[in-house]
Formats: structure tokens, sequence, C-alpha cells
């Protein structure tokens, strides 16, 4: 597990100061919540905005608990945002940065498979992306418990599941292109699907010719609200997951069979 | 007979269309120093690449010691050592820890090698290598290849970046590598590099193995060049049916440049019908002895 050690040691500042970003970021919503107890005239302006309006900030149900506040200010995009940019942005260095560095060479000369190198790489992405769950899911319990304010602790750990697997499904995909093709491929593409599939499962209510393709996008299966609600819904997840494991395996065909280093 | 170290079989590797080496075929016996020989773009750094299989040949098989560098690349690696002309190491690591690291990969190695390795390239290895001269970075390289004394040591342009004093030490362990039996495969477009270190050498020119000679038939070859210069105009061609002249060229319109092979005499008694205002003897390039085995190869 060295390789997978030594990408971690590389990174550590870098861990470190989104670990802390993510915590402040949660500490101060929840402060906002706190301080600002009586949202109720937000729901009223929400139940009379346009419908596209909550459309595209998020599923703005309520703001008057801390489900549905979560929901439409960390969930519905500020937290896949951030975490699309640290998962694409890390999913297309851990080998191509290498390589254009020259140091994959250094690796690939010793005694050591391509497989293996290539699934330690992904280990210390699945890591990393995990840890910032966690220190997610810690600071809002911690931040929640400080200002007296009740969570199910348990089924925000089933959003940020959810998070998690729709942040590997793009960080994977950019992995894998970034494999086949190369880095600024896997960024532009996988990018590009965020954004499209964000708009293609929000606006799909509204437009009937995207609600035939919203299927086919992964925020579709990414039901926030519902899961700070009520909990895990199974067949999302395994929705959210199966792309995952199709990317990881192309990225490792692709890494298995290329040249290296042109 | 000795096993081969490196058995190339029509090894061959096009970059889409472009040609990076075409069938070539060579083989380096174990406890052999073969220079690699070929100017910059001539194949040589796509040929060790193949053999360590960081790219995929496009025709024609590799192996080392007997084990096909693709089959039984991880096996193979065990047994070679790398190093390559342009080094790039983790520069936020210090050398202690880059060797450590990659040493960990190769299952460990021997402290006191190391120690006597550091102290013979007094390496400083306590400083973040992204602190340190393309020199110092050279020699952390070496020592992490040499470190864990490998059967077979594959250098790419292994001078490249350090002193001459430095160079010393090189050719010294290279010698050392040699009695202890081990191979070294080592690429250079440094004539007298590979004079110095290595038993046969390979030329390798537009992708092509163009000869492989042993270090005496090399020099029992004779090549000389001279710039003669006339006090007036001259034709090349009168001097292309001397004998032993292998090419003559206008360097301006009064300057011949000669190259010859074998004796100087019969030059000389023709140059002693011109009036010859200067003479002068130029080292003879790398270049110059592939152009030799290159025409020898069209011929």
């Amino acid at each position: 597990m060295r390789i997978f050690w030594e990408s971690l040691r590389e990174r550590q500042r870098s861990i470190l100061a989104w670990m802390i970003g993510f915590i402040a970021f949660c500490g101060l919503l929840i402060a906002f919540f706190n301080e600002f107890p009586d949202l109720s005239f937000y729901d009223e302006i929400i139940a009379q905005a346009p419908e596209i309006f909550s459309a595209l900030v998020g599923e703005l149900t309520t703001l008057t608990t801390i489900e549905g506040f979560l929901s439409a200010e960390l969930f519905s995009l500020m937290f896949p945002v951030m975490m699309a940019v640290l998962g694409i942005s890390l999913a297309t260095s851990l080998i191509a940065k290498e390589e254009n560095a020259g140091t994959l060479e250094l690796l690939l000369a010793r005694p050591v498979s391509r497989a293996k190198i290539f699934n330690q790489k992904m280990l210390s992405l699945v890591f990393q992306l995990a840890l910032m769950m966690l220190a997610c899911w810690a600071s809002i319990v911690l931040f929640t418990s400080i200002y007296n304010v009740e969570i199910n602790a348990v089924n925000l750990a089933w959003a940020l599941v959810a998070l998690y697997l729709l942040t590997l499904d793009f960080s994977m995909l950019a992995f894998a292109l970034s494999n086949i093709f190369n880095r600024g491929i896997g960024m532009a593409i996988s990018g590009a699907l965020f954004v499209v599939s964000y708009f293609v499962s929000n606006l799909s209510a509204f437009i009937s010719s995207l609600d035939k393709i919203k299927d086919f996008s992964f925020f579709t299966y990414y039901r926030h609200y519902d899961l700070l609600t009520n909990g895990a819904n199974y067949a999302d997840l395994l929705v959210l997951l199966v792309p995952i494991l199709v990317f990881y395996w192309l990225a490792q065909a692709a890494f298995e069979r290329r040249d290296i280093g042109l | 007979m000795s096993r081969l170290a490196i058995d190339l079989k029509g090894l061959t590797k096009f970059y889409g269309k472009s040609r990076g080496i075409e069938d070539v075929t060579l083989q380096v016996r174990e406890g052999e120093v073969f220079g690699f020989l070929g100017p910059n773009g001539a194949g040589k750094t796509t040929t060790i690449r193949l053999i360590l299989d960081f790219i995929r040949p496009s025709r024609g098989t590799a192996q080392v010691f007997g084990l096909d560098s693709v089959v039984d690349s991880v096996k193979i690696k065990k047994k070679i050592g790398y190093l390559a002309g342009d080094i790039a190491l983790y520069g936020h690591l210090t050398g202690y820890q880059l060797i450590d690291y990659l040493s960990d990969l190769n299952g460990g190695y021997d402290r006191q090698e190391f120690e006597r390795l550091a102290s013979a390239f007094k390496a400083q290895l306590s400083r973040p290598i992204h602190n340190l001269s393309k020199g110092n970075r050279q020699k952390i390289g070496l020592i992490h290849m040499l470190v864990h004394q490998p059967e077979l040591l594959v250098f790419d342009e292994p001078s490249s970046g350090l002193d001459p004093f430095m160079q010393q030490i090189l050719y010294e362990e290279i010698r050392k590598i040699k009695e202890s039996g081990r191979t070294v495969f080592m690429s250079s477009h440094n004539l007298e590099e590979v004079q110095r270190t290595c038993d046969r050498a390979g030329f390798v020119r537009d992708g092509r193995i163009v000869a492989v000679e042993t270090l005496k038939e090399m020099s029992k070859l004779n090549l000389k060049r001279y710039d003669v210069r006339f006090g007036h105009d001259i034709l090349p061609s009168e001097f292309r049916s001397v004998e032993g002249v292998e090419s003559a060229q206008l360097i301006d319109e009064e300057t011949l440049s000669v190259r010859i092979n074998g004796s100087v005499n019969p030059l000389i008694q023709k140059l002693s019908n011109y009036t010859v205002e200067n003479i002068t003897e130029q080292k003879t390039s790398l270049e110059e002895i592939f152009f030799h085995y290159y025409e020898g190869d069209d011929k």
C-alpha cells in the first residue's frame, strides 16, 4: 500500500485545507440557520416563486427545518459543485499529472504491476473523497449539537453517501477519460456532463423533451431531501454505484493497455 | 556460452504513422557492458522504453533473461535497474525519503551499499529534491538505481548533468558492475563515454540498427578528417578517387574537408600536386563514425 500512502502524503496539505473548508462552511451555515430560526417568510417566498426558480436553486421544500435548510443550501448545489471540483481535479491528476511530470516511470520501473499502481492511485482518490464526506458529517453533527438543532445523523449519513457516489460517478468518468485520452479531455467532458446532468435533472419537470432523458442523468438518483428526511433509498444508491464500477473497469483496461509517457 | 541478458527480435514501434524504431534485432550477453549509440531522435530511448514495458511494441519481441517484456514485466523489473538521463523525481521528497519509497517497492535494499554509494557520490539526501541542482538530482537517481544491485542496469544517457568528476565515479561504478558479472545496457551519444566503459556498441540511426561492433573492432577503425586550405579554388571530385578517401566536401571555395579511413599517405601524395596553405586534423565525431557505418550499410 506504499503508493497509496505516498499519494496521500503528497496531498496532505491540500486534503487538510479542503477538510477545513468543508467544516467551516458547514459550521457557518448551521450558525446562520440557528441565528435566523424563523425562516417561515422564506417558505412563503418560495411558495410564490415560479417553480422553475426552485428547480434551478434546488429542492426548496422548506427552509424552516434543518433537513430542508441543508437540502436547499448545501446538498442541492454547493456540495455537489465543491465535491465535483475536488473529485474531477484529483481524478485527472493522480496518474496523468505523474505521467506528464515523468515520475510515473519511477513506479513503472519497479517490480509492481500496472494494476497495482492503478488501484492504489484510485484508492487514494476514493479515500480522499470519503474523508471530505466524513468531515462534513462530523461537522454537521457537531454544530447542530452545539446549537441544539435536532438532526437525524443516520439520514444525514445516507445523504452524504449519495453525494459521495454522485461525486465518484463524475470523478471515475474523469479518471477513465484521462487514461483513455488525456487530462484535458477528462476534465472537460466530465465537467460538462456534470453541468448538463444537473440541468437535465432539475429542468425536466418543465421541459418535456428533457423528461425523456432525465433517467440518464446521475442527479435524478441523488434525492438529497428524501434521504435527509426518510433515510436510505437503496435502488437510487445502486444506480449511482453501477457507473462507478463501469468507469473503473474502463479506466483500468485503458491504463493496462496503453503506452505510458507519450 | 553465457545466456542473453537482452534479446530483441524485429522490435518495431510506430507512433501513429511516424516510426520510432523498426526491425531492431539485437542481443546483449550477460556480463557485457553494451553501448547503444545514436544521435538524438534515432530511437535509443524508444528501444529502452520497450524493454521496460513503458510502451508496447507494434511488432517483434523484447526478452530480458529469457522473459517477455510485456507478459513478464513484473518479473523482469526485479532484475532491472533503470535510470533516465532527464530523470524526474518527486520534488517534495528528500533523497532519503525517495530512496526509502522506491526501495520499498523493490522489496528493500542493502543499507551498507546505500551508505557506500551516498558517500561515493557525495549526494545531498536530506534536502527536498526540488531544491537541488540537476547534477544532484542525477546523483540521487544513480543511487536509487544502483542500491538494489540489479542484474541488468539500463542507463539512458547516464552522465547527463554530471560534472566530469562525478562522471569518473560513475564510470568506476560501471567497471565494478562489470567485474561483478552483471550486465549494463547504456544509451549514449557520447562516443568517448562508450569507448571508456563498453565492450560492444550498437549504432542506431533513423530507428534502425546500423552496426554492432566490439570496441576492439571500433578502435581498429582508422577514421580521420582533415580540413585542407588551398590558395585557389578546388573541386572535391578530384579527391574522391584517392585511396582511403571516404568523402570530400567543400567548406568554402578554397577549403576542403576530407574524411579518410586508413593511411594518410595517398592523400599527402595527392596534395603535393597542389598549393596547400594549411592542413588541420579534426577530431572524428560520433556522427562521422555513424556515417561510416551508414554508408557501409547502404553499399
